[in-house]
């Protein structure tokens, strides 16, 4: 299959927060500010394209190798868990910089569904490596363009006094995903 | 300890639906109707009450540097126990609109709550009661929000059909953005009934 | 030393102890899983070929786009058959049964087996109103039109569905192709 559409499929019409309901914690959670929301989007991504390729490798080499694809579920999430934690050491030590900037939304991301879900559907679109990498890049492109919009939108509004009482926190945040959502089925039409 | 209050506790007073607002990605997802949404939330709480038993029953020879990663093996277990079992004893149809959101259970964040703030601190059985409790609450929000999915969104209920005039259905609600509509809704009833109860919302 | 020891000695038995356990649901659950999927496709073979009185697996040798393959006999005679076929849909694969009869050489039925469409727009060609539409059509390339089907080899689309309801009609026209190159064959 055409990779740009792979992509352009995995970012905005199959959009993995607005369409698909993944990573909805991460979603409302650290969407209070622009740039939390942006390094916790470029985190997810990051992650997402590593655990994407150790996956797909462990799954061909090693899980359909040996016809135990039973234990897909339980290998996925110990390699994403792994990936986490040993990213965390790794740049702590190599890089800094980056560390400081990405450091505290790793712990998060362990549990963050929008990642595994990312590594299982790989596997159940019989995706090749390539694909695989595509898929998970555009699913953390989409991820982060979500949430900062829904961060500035979250922004625009804060604090304003004619919000009503009951609107305040959650239900307003979730009514600005619905009619982020709306606005995301638009892209619908371009394939 | 009182088995009754914990089940009550989980359904009405800390209700992970409506209270503590955890999970949203199953809560969002598979409530297009009222079926999907109990078998996903009767599928959750199978095994939340298998996870939090077998992890409280194992708490005193788990070394506490491992307990998070046993936790993870335990609870991936269960599911895909679950995923086995489904496939093999369930139509088919609803094992497809499930798809992806039973092997999600795994990074469910109730179950970790439970497993962290109860299983791992208390007795078996009790840990079994909590879960089921929390399973109960976590069922009963999906299936308020897929009752009103559906019944705008098709004109059904339990896929009989109500409103048989298409045009009249409000699309919209099984798709994307009304699940974030209807939630957003529910949340701020909530929040308005017990900040008029005195209560501070969340 | 033992600090590493203990827990990785646990975590080995914990790890083993799983596994093993899912080992065991698996070898159990195997046969039930794939007597499920064979069930639901035979239910749909007899529904979609309502006057055979059984019917019968046939061998398929590969054949793009059809997967599985029923003849539909009554007293010993090859009356129709029922073509397991599928095309991609707007998220994902869309697995159909279409009933072909050789006595009227007409569609007799088709059934959605298996999809993954948008609720409430593409998951609508489950409903009678969308599929019933190709009882009866003939075995020639069939066509989606917007609204107001009137030829033969028209089927009406769902509104904000296209995409699904074009790839059902293909899936279908693969059948109608298999059915002539091949199944005329098999009899």
């Amino acid at each position: 299959m055409n990779l740009f559409l792979i992509l352009i499929g995995a970012a905005l019409i199959n959009n993995y927060v607005l369409v698909q309901f993944l990573g909805m914690c991460p979603y409302f959670g650290v969407s209070k500010k622009s740039e939390t929301a942006l390094g916790m989007g470029v985190a997810v991504m990051f992650v997402m394209v590593v655990a994407s390729t150790m996956t797909h490798l462990f799954h061909q080499h090693i899980l359909v190798r040996f016809e135990i694809e039973y234990l897909q579920t339980i290998v996925f999430i110990l390699i994403i868990a792994s990936i986490v934690q040993f990213l965390e050491v790794f740049m702590k030590k190599n890089f800094p910089a980056l560390y400081a900037m990405l450091g505290v939304y790793l712990p998060l991301i362990t549990t963050n569904c929008v990642i595994f879900a990312v590594t299982i559907i790989n596997v159940n679109n019989e995706y090749t490596l390539i694909e695989a990498i595509i898929e998970s890049l555009g699913a953390g492109l989409g991820f982060t363009l979500a949430i900062v919009l829904l961060a500035g939108i979250r922004e625009k509004y804060n604090n304003n006094p004619d919000i009503p009482e009951a609107f305040e926190g959650l239900p307003m945040a979730l009514f600005a995903a619905g009619l982020m959502s709306i606005a995301f089925m638009g892209f619908q039409g371009i394939i | 300890m009182n088995y009754f209050k914990l089940i009550k506790n989980g359904i009405v007073n800390q209700n992970p639906v409506f209270v503590q607002v955890m999970s949203l990605c199953p809560l969002l997802a598979v409530t297009t109707s009222a079926v999907n949404a109990i078998t996903m939330g009767l599928a959750t709480t199978a095994v939340l009450i298998c996870a939090c038993f077998a992890i409280s029953a194992v708490r005193k020879v788990i070394p506490s540097e491992i307990r998070i990663v046993v936790s993870v093996i335990i609870v991936a277990g269960f599911v895909t126990i679950l995923q086995l079992v489904m496939e093999a004893y369930l139509p088919p149809a609803i094992n497809e609109s499930l798809g992806i959101f039973i092997p999600l259970i795994v990074v469910n964040c109730i179950l970790f709550a439970r497993i962290e703030s109860f299983a791992s601190k208390n007795k078996p059985f009790a840990s079994a009661v909590d879960a089921l409790g929390m399973g109960l609450g976590f069922t009963l929000g999906l299936f308020v929000i897929g009752v009103i999915r559906e019944f705008f969104g098709s004109g059904a209920v339990f896929g009989i059909e109500l409103i048989s005039d298409t045009n009249s259905h409000m699309v919209i609600m099984v798709l994307a953005p009304g699940a974030f509509f209807t939630l957003g809704a529910l949340i701020m009833i909530i929040h308005s009934i017990r900040r008029r109860r005195g209560g501070v919302g969340v | 030393m033992k600090f590493v020891l203990k827990p990785a000695i646990v975590l080995f038995i914990v790890a083993s102890a799983t596994v093993i356990l899912l080992t065991f649901v698996h070898s159990a659950t195997l046969e039930p899983i794939a007597a499920q999927a064979r069930r639901m496709r035979e239910i749909a073979a007899i529904e979609v070929l309502p006057f055979a009185s059984m019917i019968e697996e046939v061998e398929l040798d590969d054949f793009d786009g059809i997967t599985n393959v029923f003849v539909g006999l009554n007293d010993g005679l090859v009356i129709g058959y029922a073509i397991e076929a599928y095309q991609l849909g707007y998220s994902g694969r869309i697995d159909i049964m279409v009933g072909i009869s050789v006595e009227s050489e007409q569609i007799t039925g088709i059934r959605i087996l298996r999809h993954t469409e948008t609720p409430g727009l593409g998951s609508l060609v489950t409903r009678e109103v969308f599929y019933g539409q190709f009882y009866e059509a003939p075995l020639m390339p069939l066509r989606v039109v917007r609204s107001g089907a009137d030829g033969a080899d028209e089927i009406n689309s769902i509104t904000g569905a296209t995409i699904t309801a074009v790839a059902v009609t293909e899936a279908v026209n693969r059948a109608i192709e298999w059915y002539s190159l091949i199944g005329g064959s098999l009899r």
